[in-house]
């Protein structure tokens, strides 16, 4: 596939230019995508019979991910070119220059690089303003670009501009194929043109004329080429086409510095003028005796074009339309509003890697945001729990510190130094994660690491490509950041062990993370079993490579983040889950550990285990029982698994009234196996509350939080978002409802509010 | 293949968002709308909520609040990739409606990193919304530079927003307190102790900007014949600019913050005499409680001599840095053995070059920017994040005293200063009880 970008001044014409382009390589049998980066959004219209089309970025706001098809913005124009309209903002709002960038990612990840093209051609707005116009211009892009002029100062000034943005991607050798002149008929204009691509070392590969045929062509709403195709002009596009299609030559960009463009294309230039004038009235002259010295020879269209057709391409295949790739958190997925951002959750994700550091690639806010997050935590846990500090201490952050400067010129040289700076010496690998504000001005951060990980002993590098919330919520962070870690590490061709599990999916930020792990990793031993990795908490990238170690693995959480990763384990590592998450309450954590052991042949072990338990479980029911008997409770929470509370209610004999589920954040599916025997309400609204806790009179309602103005005089107690597991978290809550239900209502001081 | 580093430290700074974020929840009647991504503002709310509690939430992580998502102060208008493309105008208007009918005295905007790029214009819309409450708008945080830049850009938005007369006649002996800030640990308790030394000295506090004082205050700040910073790398600037404006003097007093006895004196001092009135009253009040400190010093260091002769290690701006020094070593006999200065930009300050030549003249000149984790010294003075990982690396954390950003989680229903003769008195009560074993 060739890709080509055409830039140029808004307005300059470069959208007919790409369009006939398009349709003279598709009239000849070539399979062409024509991609519009203009939020005025017109670069296809001729394609199209004058239609406009649902440009990527409005699809993009109105269509969750998972609905997401390329056929919704993938439209077929003349001569089946495919076309596609980024869009964009108002004028004056937003920032359309983000625009394409998403546009982009959009279509990378609704698969076009599997659609069988020939040819991109991308449609690119004036001059490259920010690092969001630049996009086409990176490698992965357009290979060779065209840079669309006029005569007027201002179309050459903005040409000059498109020149200094190609420079800062042109690592990968020349890439600059020529300047497209499209005429205004303004007097001497061939003269200037001329003289600016003598002095910025281009040929002038296609020269187009004004001519009537383009205005009535637009009129028709069709191209020069479809419209008048015996036309001369139509001519000069099948030229330009023939070009394009056999890999033209490719020149440095070299632009003129500023100040030298005035005095070049006014011809007041002592040194350069000398050899524009040299060859003034011929078309290119000067041009080419400068390209000669490069031992490149320049085309025009003035000249005959010689070679053979174009090969045929098979007509009549449809295009495919691939499956969306993504793995998408719930808040991505319904499109509600992000709860935090991806940035943080990838970086606290990353952060989890013991022998890795973190190298947040925007301002030192975010770095520090994350990192307190992590500490705020660490904090909590020792606080409430007694745990210690991470042997490691606290994972390291470091910043490429963006600054109000370098929002504005770019990070890429920021954050190269910043790359140099932390994996100098460093063998660990490191962990780049982008934030909104270089996801905004379109760093390209893929290339900067690229090209610091090419030198000998630089350490692993990754990009997580967060850009703040851009590519969505905290959760997304979290998967996007585990799938590229272990795309990244999980080494395929490790065996599993017959005694070994990993544990999936453990809430980093809950306060009773290690708690929980140090309670089911208890309970393996007990059953001869070992924790291989856990992934990703506090482990190595050793850890992850030996991933597939692990025979079984253990989802620690059952709710929308814990499936999606399972998902992902499943479908791209062939990992093997137990049916349940960690387990909750008597019966969960007895047939947790009977699924375990029937894969391990571990029965006895088992037996023993939940024998041992079930005999401090009924104690403990059998004494709380009878103070606990028949007392009525309401449930409001918005935990999506409350069996363990059930579970201990029912078998202390309480009555359960109601059990409403709030909408959570965090999941959207309910499943019980009391359905039937309890009356719950799902989904439950939150101003039913009040009215249920009246109605009822219960003994004692559960809740999460209290809420604003609750009903007074009524007992509650909290449930924990994130509960404790094992065989006797129920229990541990039943005892305090007992207390609660010897102590006032309403405690003193809340009459002091 | 790996290198592990034994342990390793956060070391990470907050910036001038954080400052200017704080700066402005640092007024009581007003509300702050972080106009970006909702992952912008939770840290910051958890701050705002501890260091100046004032409302509670509808809702605890009831995320579905608009706006303010289960937390009670700093909402957001959670800007999203859509938002950074096509603009997020409905969203800052729909949030200015919302907060303004809590019934602020002031609002003020501050655009994320990201909602600065795309280069909204704050005040535009503000006008548009039709809300009567003012708005103040801070287009471009100080992004990657010190919370103390954040914080005087964020309060210099707010005196350009409230239309202050300059004109208003100045009263003797009245003075603005300038670069006090609710990051800074027990600053309601160091403005009150403030407060009551100067009233000794009939000097009065108009407004303290920033650290609690209500909009109506801040109407105030012209009379003021004084305009003193207290922490000078959040203050100095300020006070410079409303002297210029209003008329006044700026005061930016040569002992840097009034931490310990001596410094407070100073401090005093130089503020009285600015203000044309006489220090002695404070004086006497400063030495009541240098009295009452000697006495329990005199006989608990009796066995051991401890506390002298134990080290300490400082993280703080240099203002801060310089007295607590001085107090440590001069006072109480703890040797520095690391001092650095968190923002690397701050490091050619005149303060920074004091703060080195105090170290020098203490024979302690290797302490300048030695790492603190590094150090192994018995106390830390930091800031909270520090101060809550001085564990790892052996300091207890009863050793670990906070100065600003406290992260310890620690709850204070009495009020407690760290700045003025009871601050200092508190200082060596933490000193003295967290070695209460040496002693």
């Amino acid at each position: 596939m060739k890709r080509i970008a055409v830039y140029g001044k808004g307005g300059i014409g470069k959208s007919t230019l790409s369009a006939n382009i398009s349709a003279a390589l598709g009239l000849v049998g070539q399979r062409v995508l024509q991609v519009g980066c203009d939020p005025k959004q017109d670069s296809t219209r001729l394609l199209l019979g004058g239609r406009t089309m649902a440009t990527a970025l409005d699809y993009l706001r109105r269509t969750p991910p998972v609905g997401r098809r390329l056929d919704a913005v993938l439209h077929t124009g003349f001569a089946g070119v495919s076309c596609v309209e980024a869009g964009g903002p108002e004028p004056g709002v937003g920032c359309a220059g983000r625009g394409i960038l998403s546009t982009f990612e959009l279509l990378d990840q609704l698969g076009i690089e599997q659609l069988d093209h020939d040819f991109v051609l991308y449609d690119v707005l004036g001059d490259v303003v920010c690092g969001g116009f630049a996009v086409p211009l990176r490698n992965e892009y357009a290979q060779v670009v065209f840079i669309v002029t006029s005569g007027e100062f201002m179309s050459l000034y903005a040409a000059n501009n498109i020149l200094r943005g190609i420079r800062n991607y042109e690592g990968q050798g020349p890439r600059v194929g020529g300047i497209l002149f499209n005429e205004r008929g303004l007097e001497n204009e061939a003269g200037r043109v001329e003289r600016f691509a003598g002095a910025v070392k281009l040929p002038v590969v296609g020269r187009f004329p004004r001519s009537e045929y383009f205005s009535e062509a637009e009129r028709l709403g069709k191209t020069v080429v479809e419209a008048f195709p015996e036309s001369e002009l139509a001519e000069r596009f099948r030229r330009l086409a023939w070009l394009v299609a056999h890999d033209p030559s490719r020149f440095s960009a070299c632009p003129l510095p500023a100040g030298e463009l005035e005095r070049v294309v006014h011809g007041i230039c002592r040194e350069r003028h000398a050899e524009v004038e040299a060859g003034a009235g011929s078309t290119g002259s000067g041009t080419q005796r400068d390209i000669a010295s490069r031992e490149h020879q320049p085309v025009t269209t003035g000249e005959s074009i010689p070679g053979s057709p174009l090969p045929p391409h098979p007509a009549g295949v449809s295009l495919p339309i691939p499956p969306p790739r993504r793995y998408s958190s719930k808040g991505v997925r319904t499109q509600s509003v992000l709860f935090g951002c991806a940035f943080n959750g990838a970086t606290h994700t990353v952060m989890q890697i013991r022998n890795g550091v973190t190298l947040v690639h925007g301002p030192r806010s975010c770095a520090y945001l994350s990192s307190q997050g992590v500490l705020s935590t660490a904090r909590r846990m020792r606080d409430q729990y007694g745990n210690r500090w991470d042997a490691g201490g606290i994972p390291e952050v470091r910043c490429s510190h963006m600054d109000e400067h370098t929002v504005i010129f770019g990070g890429n040289s920021g954050l190269e130094e910043a790359v140099r700076r932390v994996a100098s010496g460093r063998d660990d690998p490191l962990f780049v994660v982008t934030t909104c504000a270089s996801g905004i001005i379109g760093d390209d951060a893929r290339l900067v690491l690229k090209n610091a990980s090419t030198g000998n002993g630089a350490p692993p590098m990754v990009l997580i490509p967060a850009d703040g919330d851009i590519t969505g919520d905290y959760m997304q962070g979290v998967l996007d950041a585990m799938r590229l870690v272990a795309e990244e590490w999980i080494d395929p061709g490790i065996e599993p062990e017959a005694d070994a599990v990993n544990i999936v999916a453990e809430k980093n930020l809950a306060a009773n993370t290690e708690e929980n792990f140090e309670a089911v990793r208890s309970l393996l031993k007990s059953m001869g079993l070992r924790v291989n990795c856990r992934f990703i908490r506090r482990c190595t990238t050793n850890e992850i490579a030996g991933f597939n170690r692990g025979s079984l693995n253990l989802l620690a959480v059952d709710d929308a983040f814990g499936r999606v990763v399972r998902d992902f384990l499943e479908n791209r590592h062939g990992a093997t889950f137990a049916s349940s998450p960690f387990p909750v309450g008597f019966q969960a954590t007895s047939e947790w550990i009977e699924e375990l052991a029937r894969h391990f042949h571990k029965t006895n072990e088992a037996e023993e285990i939940i024998e041992r338990h079930r005999a401090v479980y009924e104690a403990s029911v059998a004494a709380l029982r009878p103070a606990l008997e028949g007392k009525r409770i309401l449930i409001a929470v918005r935990n999506h698994c409350i069996d363990w509370v059930l579970e201990t209610a029912l078998d202390l004999g309480m009555v359960i009234l109601k059990a409403g589920i709030l909408e959570s954040a965090w999941d959207d599916t309910f499943h019980s196996r009391y359905e039937g025997r309890v009356p719950f309400v799902f989904p439950y609204a939150r101003e039913q509350r009040d009215e249920d806790m009246r109605a009822f009179d219960p003994d004692l309602t559960l809740i999460n939080y209290p809420w604003r103005n609750m009903p007074e005089g009524f007992r509650f107690d909290h449930i924990p978002v994130c509960p404790d597991v094992g065989f006797l978290a129920g229990i541990a809550s039943a005892g305090r409802w007992l207390r609660l239900m010897k102590l006032p209502a309403r405690e003193g001081w809340r009459r002091d509010v | 293949m790996c290198n592990h580093q034994p342990v390793s430290c956060n070391t990470v700074q907050p910036d001038g968002l954080t400052g200017a974020i704080l700066a402005l929840e640092g007024i009581e009647d007003a509300a702050v709308i972080l106009h970006g991504p909702t992952g912008c503002r939770g840290h910051h709310c958890s701050l705002s909520e501890r260091a100046f509690p004032r409302d509670i939430p509808d809702e605890r992580l009831n995320f579905f609040e608009p706006f303010y998502f289960g937390q009670p102060r700093i909402p957001a208008t959670g800007l999203d990739g859509d938002d950074f493309v096509f603009g997020a105008a409905e969203k800052l208007r729909k949030a200015l409606a919302t907060v303004a009918a809590r019934g602020p005295a002031l609002i003020a905007v501050i655009n994320t990193p990201g909602a600065a790029l795309i280069g909204e214009d704050l005040r535009r819309i503000a006008f548009d919304s039709g809300i009567a409450v003012p708005v103040a708008g801070i287009d471009m945080p100080a992004l990657s530079r010190s919370m103390a830049e954040g914080y005087e850009q964020a309060i210099a938005a707010v005196l350009d927003t409230l239309d202050l007369n300059p004109a208003c006649r100045r009263r003797p002996k009245t003075v603005t307190l300038l670069g006090l800030s609710i990051a800074h640990h027990h600053w309601a308790g160091s403005i009150e102790e403030i407060r009551r030394l100067l009233a000794l000295s009939r000097i009065e506090v108009v407004c303290a900007p920033g650290a609690g004082s209500p909009v109506g205050a801040w109407k105030r700040i012209p009379e003021a014949a004084c305009h003193v910073a207290v922490h000078a790398e959040y203050g100095e600037q300020l006070a410079w600019r409303l002297a210029e404006r209003f008329g006044g003097t700026a005061v930016v007093p040569r002992c840097g913050a009034p931490f310990g006895f001596t410094a407070t004196e100073e401090w005093l001092r130089e503020v009285a005499e600015a203000a044309g009135a006489d220090p002695a009253p404070a004086l006497a009040a400063v030495k009541a409680v240098r009295r009452r400190v000697a006495c329990v010093l005199s006989r608990i260091t009796t066995l051991t001599g401890a506390p002298k002769g134990l080290t300490c290690s400082i993280q703080a701006d240099a203002s801060t840095a310089l007295p607590l020094v001085r107090f440590l070593y001069e006072y109480l006999g703890i040797l520095p053995v690391s001092v650095e200065i968190p923002d690397e930009a701050q490091a050619n300050s005149h303060w920074a070059a004091r703060l080195g030549l105090a170290l020098t003249r203490m024979g302690c000149a290797d302490a300048w920017q030695t790492p603190w984790q590094n150090a192994r010294a018995d106390f830390l003075l930091a800031d909270g994040c520090r101060a809550v990982q001085g564990p790892i690396f052996g300091i207890p954390a009863d050793c670990c005293i906070e100065l600003v950003l406290p992260m310890s989680g620690c709850v204070d229903l009495t009020p407690k200063a760290l700045l003025g003769a009871e601050g200092t008195a508190l200082l060596v009560e933490k000193i003295v009880n967290a070695v209460s074993g040496m002693l």
